[in-house]
């Protein structure tokens, strides 16, 4: 029996200005290709879990096959997300034309089954784990189910973990890998459309689990640039630093999403700095209090805003660069947001930024708050869930301001000159630092000769 | 090798930016070509480009202004970006 499963990948945009912006600002462009370039760790996974008497394919399609180019599996699994999904619908039913049945699974489809039902033979949701095995076994035996329901708790515990199929990138050109040491997040954001909506709790594996997978992930490649999935690897902190000490002898270069609180540990932040890791992903939000009530329930990340600029110059100095994520639009918002997150950018001197706008993925409760507030501006948009394309009536601003000046941030954010003088700004922490966390400590002993020299005059 | 690449192999200071790239790059220093691009043949990744700009300023004490910041992705961008600086100090 052959397998096929299918990634759908590849960054969506929709506003035309935009991405004619994208195409001319440096920074906007080198992360959107990052983010393009990382495989399906989900499938890699389904992958694991399939019996091994079954040969299984791993594509990745960013852009529509032809129709000769669509390989007759016995069985296709196709994962997607929100942006991609109608692509997803298309090519599921273009298979099933062909007689090849069709699993559908991933995110979206965990958060709206009912609508991804109508478009395969059968769903999967929440992750593979206790649901892939399953069905496998039933269509080997002519009973396929039309939805299945993965575990949302112990997926990292026997029987259900698997190691994922990191076999199957081999000889692929990533410029990075994956490898997720946690699912979910206790911070529980409105708007947060990542794995805590398919799990019960904050789960993490184990120290001896993580290394493995990531020994293994890293075999397949001679580039060893690592990125978790995680949507925040060191919520338990304890945890975190048994971690950080022992990947620190891998020699990695790596990069994982976090909260700011990260800063608040020195020993930490030691650790981090010294295991290779050269940026952390950090949801600011928002540089005012305000805009930050009420977008998650215990209302932590308000009460944190006050020391953003302390806590990511503390991240910084220690040579990790801190990609600060901002969503603009938010309901406290009034025009005046563009500047003050300009200035902010400006003032903490972070490293690399991103910059959306309140995208209600389906499934959220930001979605369906403003579902219930009738602001939505179309019932069905998911191709334009792209972080980027606005799918709502904003509070204090109409959408066409919110457009104009997510443009009109973009381009004061991402040019050459303000790029330039952020990567100045830490060029010089990277110096002060005898370039620790760096991953590259080794260049102190390449520099030596100039520090000999200066020492002889 | 064409005349230009041979006049950057006897260049004084190609001996040290090559040590640096290939300590970034993890290679072999003889692997490295004057017109290899840092990040797309090399894999150097973006934050290791600039500690190769860190690393050279200290190494060559010159301080490259901000608008070559982005410029300096192979060997001879490098070598040139050198020359411009030192000459820059010189007068």
């Amino acid at each position: 029996m052959r397998i096929g499963l299918i990634a759908m990948s590849g960054v969506r945009l929709h506003n035309h200005e935009l991405i004619e912006l994208g195409v001319t600002l440096p920074q906007f462009v080198s992360r959107g290709k990052v983010i393009a370039s990382l495989p399906s760790l989900g499938l890699l996974t389904v992958a694991a879990l399939t019996p091994p008497d079954v040969e299984v394919s791993y594509i990745e399609v960013d852009t529509r096959p032809e129709d000769d180019a669509l390989e007759a599996f016995d069985l296709v699994g196709i994962s997607s997300f929100t942006a991609q999904i109608e692509e997803a619908y298309e090519l599921a039913g273009r298979y099933r034309e062909m007689g090849v049945p069709v699993v559908l699974g991933g995110l979206h489809v965990s958060l709206m089954p009912d609508e991804a039902a109508q478009h395969a033979d059968s769903i999967v949701c929440n992750g593979a784990e206790g649901a892939w095995p399953r069905l496998v076994e039933d269509f080997r035996r002519g009973r396929l189910q039309p939805r299945y329901d993965g575990r949302r708790d112990r997926v990292f515990e026997e029987p259900y973990y698997a190691m994922p199929r990191f076999d199957l990138l081999r000889g692929r050109p990533y410029n990075r890998l994956t490898v997720q040491t946690s699912r979910g997040c206790p911070l529980n954001c409105e708007f947060c459309a990542a794995s805590l909506r398919i799990t019960s709790s904050f789960q993490q594996k184990s120290v001896e689990k993580a290394v493995a997978e990531i020994r293994a992930a890293t075999e397949t490649t001679d580039n060893s640039f690592l990125e978790l999935a995680d949507d925040n690897t060191f919520i338990n902190k304890k945890w975190g630093k048994q971690f950080l000490k022992a990947i620190a002898p891998l020699g990695l270069r790596w990069f994982t999403e976090t909260d700011i609180s990260l800063a608040d540990d020195e020993e930490l932040l030691d650790l981090l700095a010294d295991s290779g890791c050269r940026q952390v992903l950090i949801g600011l939000e928002s540089p005012s209090a305000g805009a930050l009530t009420g977008l998650d329930p215990h209302d932590w990340k308000r009460r944190r805003v006050e020391h953003y600029l302390e806590s990511i110059e503390r991240i910084q100095a220690r040579g990790i660069s801190v990609n600060g994520c901002f969503i603009v639009g938010l309901d406290d918002h009034t025009p005046e947001i563009f500047e003050e997150v300009r200035d902010f950018v400006r003032q903490s001197h972070l490293l690399e930024v991103q910059i959306t706008v309140p995208t209600p993925f389906p499934g959220t409760p930001l979605y369906h708050r403003l579902h219930r507030e009738g602001r939505l501006l179309e019932e069905r948009f998911w191709s334009r869930c792209t972080l980027f394309d606005v799918n709502f009536h904003p509070k204090n601003m109409s959408v066409q301001d919110l457009e104009a000046g997510v443009r009109w941030l973009f381009k004061e954010t991402y040019n050459e000159r303000e790029f330039n003088r952020r990567k100045r700004h830490y060029i010089e922490i990277m110096k002060k630092n005898r370039f620790r966390g760096t991953g590259s400590e080794a260049l102190a002993d390449v520099v030596a000769p100039q520090l000999e020299e200066a020492m002889q005059c | 090798m064409n005349i230009d690449a041979a006049a950057f192999v006897r260049h004084p200071n190609e001996p040290a930016v090559r040590a640096l790239l290939a300590e970034l790059a993890q290679t072999d220093p003889a692997d490295i070509g004057l017109d290899d691009d840092a990040e797309e043949v090399l894999a150097i990744d973006s934050l290791s480009r600039l500690a190769l700009v860190a690393a050279i300023e200290e190494r060559f004490d010159v301080r490259f202004p901000d608008e070559k910041l982005s410029e300096l992705r192979t060997m001879r961008h490098v070598l040139d970006a050198l020359d411009e600086a030192r000459l820059e100090i010189a007068a």
